[in-house]
């Protein structure tokens, strides 16, 4: 047990890239013991060979094409006639367009990328906080990962076999929570900023019709892929598909945004991506077996009957675990490391699978935006090509909102229990 | 050397497209045979041995496209001839896994000799195959890697998705 922590950090802190940590670690394991060789090449094996793990995959490569296909840019549209008469309109667009997307999107990547080249140029124009508009959009773009379809809700429901429609349902209210104290800070924001920030259109309720028109289309690739899972007529693999088939289509002689000649490189950059996630999968199950044959799993469970007393303590300090191991640590990563392990124990505290769940992928949401290695800061940094310092000067009061609903769906466990209860997926 | 590299990468990206739009086409078509009355039983099957042969073949295409997260508390802090150094160790760290990875990916396909797949009843050796295939393709890359990125080693990715 040692060798393999040992071995883990030693490789993460020189530099290797995760996806091998999980294989080396476990190399290191394998020396030490009688276990052979050939298991590692066999649990490798075992971890990609899962029909479910492929929405992953498809969820990314619907972001990317939601984003070339004009699809994105519908739904800025629309956001702007919807919230653009508001003071700072821009950011308040961006939180609207962000939350919509979240629930056609998969991808916190995806959508801050779109976000921010539909958004920052004319931010920049008129003047606006270049620093904070990245902040913002990094963060509402984090929306993706806990609003369904979020491929990190996939991946704690195929590690830990829970329901992926439980999850999906229980992701809904604690994304929500976050969309009006982002519109909050983002008008309070605005109204210190001056006359950059005065809004940038008078409502129009004519003006709002046919931008909702024009979005239809793209909207109906939410009806798409929630409809599909929700209804039970597709599996969420098979609605990640279908969505794929839909952006293209829709990309393309709809909108006609998209050109065919486009989409080798598309499907190169999702599968590029798609693989390097699907190899770390591969690893941490190699990884994770080694665990649990160590006993890894049950030691750590022994140790925190023996030390923590309450559930509502072993909430506070699975939270407080991963916000710090979530600065490093990537978050997909963190997911397959880590929640076997805490799912386990929670259940021992007679806690919900499903609220803990949301709860940990929630923390990998606020790891998304947390210095100095957050995901979304970095995509929305480079979009506003601006030091990743900068930027993170200004995600504090952000990544405090996200911590405050963080602390509430933890404690009130209604608020991610509510819909599948209602649903009829847990008790 | 430099064109057989540039082959070597054309048809690593060609097969990772075409195994992407593969798994599409599978997991769409079993949808609709199921709606449409055409059973396609295999699609499953079908869709998820190519999802491991993309990853096999994406690995080292998400490994040069810099799609494979790594810390770099350490290389930030360090001069060029350390940060050489560092990048050699790393280099031999990942080769060390994929050898290893690529000795038990070869005993694993001698075993799929003897095992065949439960619904379209081929030799499971054709599916195990992407074990070695992933990490020699992941190895080639690791030294391209180091030697494209030696007066930079942890600076941009060695080839940026447009």
């Amino acid at each position: 047990m040692i060798s393999l922590g040992i071995g883990f950090f030693f490789f993460i802190l020189i530099g290797v890239p995760v996806a091998f940590v999980f294989g080396l670690a476990a190399f290191v394991v394998v020396v030490m013991t009688d276990v052979p060789l050939v298991i590692i090449a066999h649990q490798f094996f075992t971890g990609l060979n899962n029909f479910t793990l492929m929405a992953i995959s498809f969820f990314l490569l619907t972001g990317m094409l939601m984003e070339k296909g004009g699809l994105a840019r519908r739904i800025t549209d629309f956001a702007m006639d919807l919230v653009g008469w508001i003071t700072g309109s821009l950011l308040q667009v961006a939180i609207v367009a962000a939350t919509i997307l979240a629930a056609m999107s998969g991808s916190g990547s995806a959508d801050t990328a779109a976000i921010s080249s539909a958004l920052l140029p004319e931010m920049k124009r008129r003047r606006y906080n270049v620093d904070f508009s990245a902040a913002l959009i990094a963060t509402a773009g984090t929306l993706a990962q806990i609003i369904p379809p979020s491929t990190m809700l996939v991946l704690i429901a195929v590690t830990n076999n829970l329901s992926i429609s439980a999850l999906y349902l229980g992701g809904i209210i604690p994304g929500l929570l976050v969309v009006p104290g982002l519109m909050y800070l983002a008008w309070r924001h605005a109204k210190k900023g001056g006359p950059a920030y005065a809004p940038i259109e008078r409502f129009s309720l004519g003006r709002l019709g046919v931008s909702f028109l024009r979005a239809i289309p793209a909207l109906g690739l939410g009806v798409v892929i929630l409809g599909g899972i929700f209804s039970g007529l597709a599996t969420a693999t098979e609605s990640a598909a279908l969505a794929v088939v839909y952006a293209i289509i829709v990309g393309r002689w709809v909108y006609g945004d998209l050109k065919l000649a486009e989409l080798p490189r598309i499907f190169l950059k999702a599968g590029a991506f798609s693989a390097g996630i699907m190899f770390l999968v591969g690893g941490a199950i190699v990884f994770n077996w080694l665990m649990a044959t160590e006993g890894v799993p049950d030691a750590v469970s022994a140790w925190l009957a023996a030390t923590v007393s309450s559930p509502w303590s072993f909430l506070l300090l699975m939270n407080v675990f991963l916000m710090v191991f979530g600065m490093p640590m990537e978050s997909f990563a963190m997911i397959l490391l880590l929640s076997p392990i805490f799912l386990d124990a929670a259940v021992d505290y007679g806690l919900n699978p499903v609220h803990v769940a949301v709860v940990f992928v929630f923390n990998c949401v606020i790891a998304m935006i947390s210095p100095p290695f957050g995901g979304t800061l970095f995509i929305s940094a480079l979009v506003a090509q601006r030091p990743i310092s900068a930027v993170t000067r200004h995600i504090y009061p952000l990544w405090a909102l996200m911590t405050l609903v963080l602390l509430l769906i933890t404690y009130i466990p209604d608020l991610v229990l509510y819909l599948p209860r209602i649903a009829g997926f847990v008790q | 050397m430099t064109r057989a590299i540039r082959v070597f990468r054309s048809v690593t990206d060609a097969l990772l497209i075409a195994l992407f739009a593969f798994m599409v086409a599978a997991v769409v078509f079993g949808v609709a045979g199921r709606y449409l009355h055409f059973k396609i039983s295999y699609s499953v099957e079908l869709a998820t041995y190519a999802q491991i042969w993309m990853t096999a073949i994406g690995a080292g295409v998400a490994l040069r496209f810099g799609a494979m997260f790594a810390l770099d508390t350490l290389s930030r802090h360090l001069g060029l001839a350390a940060q050489r150094l560092l990048s050699v160790v790393i280099a031999g760290f990942s080769l060390l896994l994929m050898g290893v990875m690529f000795y038990g990916g070869v005993i694993l396909t001698e075993s799929g000799l003897r095992q065949m797949s439960p619904v379209l009843q081929f030799r499971m050796s054709w599916i195990f195959l992407a074990v070695p295939v992933s990490t020699f393709i992941l190895g080639v890359e690791i030294v391209l890697r180091l030697i494209e990125r030696w007066n930079d080693p942890f600076g941009g990715d060695a080839e940026e998705v447009a």
